[in-house]
């Protein structure tokens, strides 16, 4: 019996080790969250141009490109505008936006939540409706914008696109494939097929996030395995397959995510970049 | 009758110091044998493998929760789960993978043993808490 009792001792304790390295595996690391209002969410934009041949390019794509996308050509006032300067710089912070002409500060606005408020009953007078909802989304991107615009006279081709953003984007889609992000329309629908897929397979939300590699992914608020896609494997692939995916390293250095919601569900959101 | 329970209580002995050493070894993952398949010409994979350095990819799967692909040394795609995102997934492929007849017939099932519908997850739960196996797959093209 002594016997017994030292085997069902060996194995209880052996199962209550097991218990507490299982839960001591299970905790959750979160990142530490920043201080409110410090600026979050990083765009770098940068544009070249060239007014003796008329030739312009933006975030690395040239202008045959841009036009291929949709874009049209710059009107002439633009070029006439464009030819007297060097350089332009606007930097759209959470506390102030800052225009700079050739490296000179140009003008200054000091802003907050609520001067920003003001800016947006301003728009409603002048017949440009947003809605509350997208208010809040706008003051929530506002509240964390570090954004930069950098035009700048010269032949070359313009600096890729920067993009770290830690707030989600607020996707939209609706019964007919409508899709509106951050609560504006866009006017772009989704093809039928993607409705198809998202209804079938009893999907109201999805949530997925990028982070500088690392994919996170959430299904009607359910986890998903996280995907992380190495430099080198993904130009593998590429040149495989030639998904034509441009410059893959720009990829690497972007944080950028988006919850969708598929016809009136819920937005659900998430930590991005976290193992 | 005692003779049984006393052999019983052997078996569970060794069982628990076999998985007590495990246990201290902090529970590393037993590999299983090297299973080689070669990818045939026009397959969609083929031409993946072949644009490879080393013209071969090594899935390896560790149950502790990683799924990767490597190019001999370099690591192309690594997939981490936990035994929830497993089970998520679970879930979400059978509603695009199985026939309409099999689900009707699972969420029949599901109604009335609903412990059923984790099944996948305690599977994935026992190979990656309890006992972690790795298994390699080296993919060739000829």
């Amino acid at each position: 019996m002594n016997r017994l009792q030292k085997i069902l001792t060996l194995v209880l304790t052996i199962v209550l080790l097991s218990g507490l390295a299982i839960t001591h595996e299970s905790h959750i690391v979160n990142a530490l969250p920043s201080a409110e209002g410090e600026p979050e969410n990083y765009v770098f934009l940068d544009v070249t141009y060239d007014p003796e041949t008329k030739n312009y390019s933006l975030s690395g794509f040239s202008k045959d490109q841009l036009q291929q996308m949709g874009i049209p050509e710059l009107q002439d006032v633009i070029w006439v505008i464009l030819e007297r300067f060097e350089s332009l710089r606007l930097e759209l912070g959470n506390a102030a936006v800052n225009l700079k002409a050739d490296d000179k500060d140009l003008a200054t606005i000091n802003w907050d939540a609520e001067s920003r408020d003001l800016i947006y009953g301003l728009l409603d007078s002048y017949g440009v409706k947003i809605s509350d909802l997208s208010k809040e989304r706008l003051e929530t991107w506002l509240s964390k914008a570090d954004i930069v615009l950098n035009v700048r006279n010269s032949p070359e081709i313009s600096k890729p696109i920067v993009l770290d953003l830690s707030t989600l984007l607020m996707v939209d889609v609706n019964k007919e494939g409508k899709l509106s992000v951050e609560g504006f329309d866009t006017g772009v629908y989704l093809q039928p097929q993607v409705a198809d897929i998202a209804s079938s397979g009893g999907v109201t939300s999805a949530t997925l996030c990028w982070s500088k590699g690392i994919l996170n992914s959430m299904v009607n608020g359910n986890a998903l395995p996280q995907v992380t896609l190495y430099q080198d494997g993904l130009q593998v692939v590429e040149n495989a397959l030639g998904l034509g995916l441009g410059d893959i390293g720009l990829f690497f250095k972007s944080q950028v995510g988006a919850s969708v919601a598929f016809d009136g569900g819920t937005h659900e959101t998430m930590e991005c970049g976290q193992p | 009758m005692r003779r049984v329970i006393k052999v019983f209580l052997i078996i569970v002995g060794v069982i628990v110091l076999i998985y007590g050493v495990y246990f201290l070894m902090g529970r590393p993952a037993i590999s299983l044998p090297t299973y080689h398949y070669t990818v045939p010409q026009g397959s969609p994979l083929y031409d993946l493998v072949r644009s490879t350095k080393s013209e071969k990819v090594t899935v390896i799967l560790n149950t502790r929760g990683e799924l990767k692909a490597r190019d001999g040394t370099v690591d192309l795609i690594n997939l981490r789960y936990t035994p929830r995102s497993f089970n998520n997934t679970v879930l979400l492929a059978s509603e695009y993978l199985l026939p309409e007849d099999t689900q009707n017939t699972l969420a029949k099932i599901y109604k009335v043993v609903p412990l059923t519908k984790a099944v996948p997850g305690i599977i994935a739960t026992f190979f990656y808490h309890v006992v972690r196996v790795r298994l390699t797959v080296e993919i060739n093209a000829n």
